[in-house]
């Protein structure tokens, strides 16, 4: 089956619930209403004429006023694919159901989304973080995150770069009073991010 | 808690009437089984294993942040250092899915020398698995084998791209290199020898009574745990599950070639055992070895209108008319898997119509397969656990990405 028949199922199906389909030569999806995810996953699983049995992957996009959870599923036996999009309400309530109870697969999956997108997925069994240290802070994959400056003494490549810097600055201070001029202050000195900030030791 | 638990091989195990406790042990992350940096933590009743719980990202580098930050062709580098040993094929993936972002088409040579080299690399690939898999249940001697074998891949992917290991060979649009007729020959050897070789490797390993009694009937994944846990590539197949993404789902040239998929029936042993994962590997391996064959074979001459020949020695082979900086158009996305030694990776990538992809998601299967681990190990010995984690075979660079 096509994207466009798929589409067609759920919209006899679900009606309003499936919002946009999209039957693209590059990636074609299909967009659900985030209270019909679960539902709609569990239809696509189960009905004879789909047989969605692969769960391939479940991961998320950052587009700044909300997250869009994807989920690209596979059926070995009618040999189609298709991909399921949703909406987080918003960027602070960065919420979607889980799919862990449609297929055990998606479980792994959602763990590494929250880790590193900060996407809570309502219904997961057991949502820790995976990749990252347990009392890591933030999300990386957002696109506001920035490198943390040192964790647990250890200097991140900010601080490994201001503390670089500031280095170069003090020679170039340093030459320049041995050649008998003034130094003048650097555009760069005390607007730093980094100032006051030593590689290796807690602030 | 019984005697006759199915894992326990004939061995008595303790009971519930044995006073004994539940110990938790870690195995790893500097372990030499785990195959890298990975941390297991086994719940113990004895020599029991009643639960375990994998513990990845270890050697997590965010490699998905580093590729919105960098360009498509910078990220390229990158892809060889998620799967460390079957690099070729992580970058046939990441290169077709950037060539399908950006709407490139490929001329026929460079869409053979994919084949070619994705094929090799598998070879290569399963040579290592092979060999430490021997490693993991106790037989040194095939590791030793199967290093030589792969030591003459290394040469040849040396002489071509100037990496052992992590070769950046694919180029978005092209290779690095035209292979001349000299390494084609070198390669066709290399079969020959891999194939001649493999015969005595499985009388040495495969139908070994010493190997089977340590690896049949072990991890027994059934069918629809392995659907359900989303589990690809030759454990997917020793299941049972006759699928086999080159063939099903054909990407690049795949479908101009005639082979086999092997896929297990369970004859010997049990099916979805450790050791049906071992067998469909070395079946895999014949099969490569034939469609290589056949790409050589079909593989026609660079027409210089469309693939013209490098300025100079240092530039890389490409196709004519791929520009030098890549920008794929705005909202544009894509979902490009390949069947890679150890199953299917996949990469998912949007643009914003930057030099950089807006996002990049990258499937790895090691990280899909390693999650199913509490499933097949429940019940069986502690040195089974070995065995299993060899049997699925995963690489920690493609786990914690």
């Amino acid at each position: 089956m096509t994207v466009t028949e798929i589409g067609a199922l759920l919209k006899e199906r679900f009606g309003e619930k499936i919002l946009e389909v999209v039957d693209d030569e590059r990636h074609g999806h299909v967009r659900v209403a985030a209270d019909a995810w679960v539902a709609v996953a569990t239809f696509l699983r189960d009905d004879p004429r789909t047989r969605m049995e692969m769960c391939h992957d479940v991961t998320a996009v950052d587009w700044i006023e909300h997250f869009d959870v994807v989920v690209h599923l596979y059926s070995l036996a009618k040999k189609h694919k298709v991909a399921l999009k949703t909406k987080t309400p918003s960027r602070d309530d960065a919420t979607c159901p889980s799919l862990t109870g449609v297929w055990p697969a998606a479980d792994w999956h959602e763990r590494e989304t929250w880790d590193l997108m900060g996407v809570r997925f309502t219904g997961h069994p057991d949502l820790r973080r995976i990749l990252l240290p347990e009392d890591w802070e933030g999300h990386p994959l957002r696109k506001d995150e920035g490198n943390p400056l040192e964790y647990h003494g250890i200097p991140g490549i900010a601080a490994i770069r201001g503390a670089e810097e500031r280095l170069r600055e003090e020679e170039l201070a340093k030459k320049k009073q041995r050649a008998g001029g003034h130094p003048g202050p650097h555009p760069a000195v005390g607007s730093h991010p980094t100032d006051g900030v030593t590689p290796g030791v807690k602030p | 808690m019984s005697a006759t638990h199915p894992g326990s091989g004939g061995y008595i195990v303790p009971t519930r009437d044995v006073a004994s406790e539940e110990l938790v042990l870690n195995m790893g992350p500097q372990h030499p089984a785990t195959h890298g940096v990975l941390r297991v933590a086994v719940k113990t009743d004895g020599e029991v294993v009643l639960d375990c719980e994998p513990m990845v990202g270890n050697i997590h580098r965010c490699k998905e942040k580093i590729a919105e930050n960098v360009t498509y062709v910078q990220f390229m580098p990158y892809t060889d250092r998620l799967d460390y040993l079957a690099a070729m094929n992580n970058e046939e993936c990441y290169a077709r899915a950037a060539e399908k972002l950006l709407g490139l088409k490929l001329p026929e040579r460079i869409e053979y020398l994919r084949v070619i080299f994705a094929e090799a690399g598998r070879i290569s690939s399963h040579l290592m698995s092979i060999g430490t898999y021997g490693l993991d249940v106790g037989a040194i001697t095939p590791f030793l084998y199967c290093f030589r074998e792969r030591e003459e891949a290394n040469h040849l992917f040396e002489k071509i791209s100037g990496g052992r290991m992590l070769y950046h060979y694919m180029r978005i649009g092209g290779v690095a290199r035209d292979p001349d007729d000299a390494w084609i020959q070198r390669l066709l050897q290399f079969l020959d020898q891999v194939e001649e070789k493999m015969d005595e490797y499985n009388t040495l390993m495969t139908w070994n009574k010493l190997f089977q009694e340590r690896t049949m009937n072990i991890g027994v994944l059934s069918r629809e745990k392995a659907l359900a846990f989303g589990i690809t590539g030759p454990a997917l197949r020793a299941s049972g599950i006759d699928w086999d993404c080159r063939r099903d789902d054909p990407y690049g040239i795949y479908d101009r070639f005639k082979w086999e998929v092997p896929v297990a029936d369970g004859k010997h042993g049990t099916l979805g055992d450790c050791w049906n994962r071992h067998y469909i590997r070395a079946l895999e391996m014949k099969q490569s070895i034939s469609i290589v064959r056949q790409a050589i074979d079909k593989m026609p001459k660079a027409n210089p209108d469309e693939l013209p020949p490098p300025e100079s020695p240092h530039k890389p082979f490409l196709a004519k008319g791929v520009p030098r900086s890549l920008q794929a158009p705005k909202g544009a996305e894509v979902y490009v898997r390949s069947e890679n030694p150890r199953g299917e990776l996949a990469f998912y990538m949007v643009s914003d119509g930057g030099k950089s992809p807006y996002r990049v998601k990258v499937r790895g299967p090691s990280f899909c397969n390693i999650a199913l681990l509490p499933e097949v190990t429940r019940g069986y010995l502690l040195s089974d656990l070995v065995a299993i984690i060899g049997s699925i075979d995963i690489v920690l660079g493609e786990v914690d990405r």
